[in-house]
């Protein structure tokens, strides 16, 4: 990855929805693409283990009431 | 009582399962708070500009990515030496966690370094240890994968998170180690309290800090759990196929 990369994804980013991402560069200034793109990749890896963890933990626990049914029925 | 009763499965499992919605709930809530007053009110740095908010998550992550290698270190020294299940399974458990944060610190650390430093990637000692640590956690979490039986897993793993222990040391200490490269010194040194941050960045941060460790917590105590109960279900599976 290069900073032309870096360019053109900040131009792409602006080119979404202009006026809001004036307020947004109005509040953080230059960096602005870094700074949302830094919160949005860490708010996204944060959510995806949550997710990941509560949804593995219920079906796991599906799987041990249905085996330990399975068992006693044995 | 005895801290070795929660070696016991049912005893771990019926302790925790209460517990943990609520440290999930107060991370979460912490969390909200902490970055929303860094990034919404709190000003720019003068030198880093904007950039300076990417240190709410920035430093919290690497913080958690390193103490979860050490967390699972203690839990493998503690099967290695005790033989209790439910330390392998924890340390099993918290692995995935660990390499979340360490994803999250390297990729708001390149982020960052982008426009402070000119560069995504420097070839400097933390830089460089804390990449190897992310390659110990992927290995790690490979190996528990690739062996059948849970026990001969445990004990390669623990070996194995040893060996990789000394990454974790150096991610923390590579910038005292050698006095060179580009990160620099930690902003808050807890041994001396001189800290080099400001109150008004230092209070979110240390919220963020609170924030990350009891989602760490929350998600340790939830996955090991689930391990424990996955553990049960081969094990009744394999008593019923017998």
């Amino acid at each position: 990855m290069n900073l032309d990369f870096w360019s053109s994804f900040k131009d792409f980013i602006y080119e979404i929805y202009p006026p809001f991402w004036d307020a947004v560069v109005a509040f953080l200034g230059k960096y602005a693409v870094e700074v949302l793109s830094a919160y949005f990749a860490s708010i996204i890896l944060l959510v995806v283990i949550v997710v990941m963890s509560i949804r593995r933990s219920r079906r796991v626990r599906a799987q041990l009431t249905a085996v330990e049914a399975r068992k006693d029925k044995s | 009582m005895s801290i070795w009763e929660y070696a016991n499965p049912k005893k771990f499992i019926t302790t925790t399962t209460p517990i943990v919605p609520w440290v999930l709930g107060l991370s979460i809530a912490l969390l909200v708070v902490g970055l929303t007053w860094g990034f919404f009110f709190t000003p720019d740095d003068f030198r880093q500009g904007s950039t300076v908010k990417i240190i709410y998550l920035h430093v919290p992550a690497a913080l958690m990515a390193i103490n979860a290698w050490f967390v699972m270190l203690i839990a493998s020294l503690i099967w290695l030496v005790r033989r209790h299940h439910v330390s392998a399974l924890a340390a099993r458990a918290t692995a995935p966690v660990g390499i979340f944060m360490t994803l999250i610190a390297l990729i708001t650390g390149a982020i960052w370094g982008q426009p402070m430093w000119g560069t995504w990637w420097a070839w400097d000692p933390r830089l460089t240890s804390f990449l190897i640590l992310f390659l110990f956690y992927l290995g790690y979490m490979a190996l528990w994968e690739a062996i059948e039986d849970s026990d001969t897993a445990a004990d390669l793993t623990s070996v194995l998170c040893i060996v990789g222990s000394v990454f974790a040391v150096l991610s923390r200490y590579a910038v005292n180690f050698w006095n060179q490269g580009l990160h620099q010194g930690t902003t808050v040194p807890v041994a001396t309290g001189e800290r080099s941050i400001s109150d008004i960045f230092f209070v979110p941060l240390v919220m963020c800090m609170v924030g990350f460790g009891l989602l760490f917590l929350a998600l340790v105590l939830m996955r090991t759990a689930t391990e424990i109960r996955a553990r049960r279900i081969k094990a009744l599976e394999a008593r019923m196929r017998g």
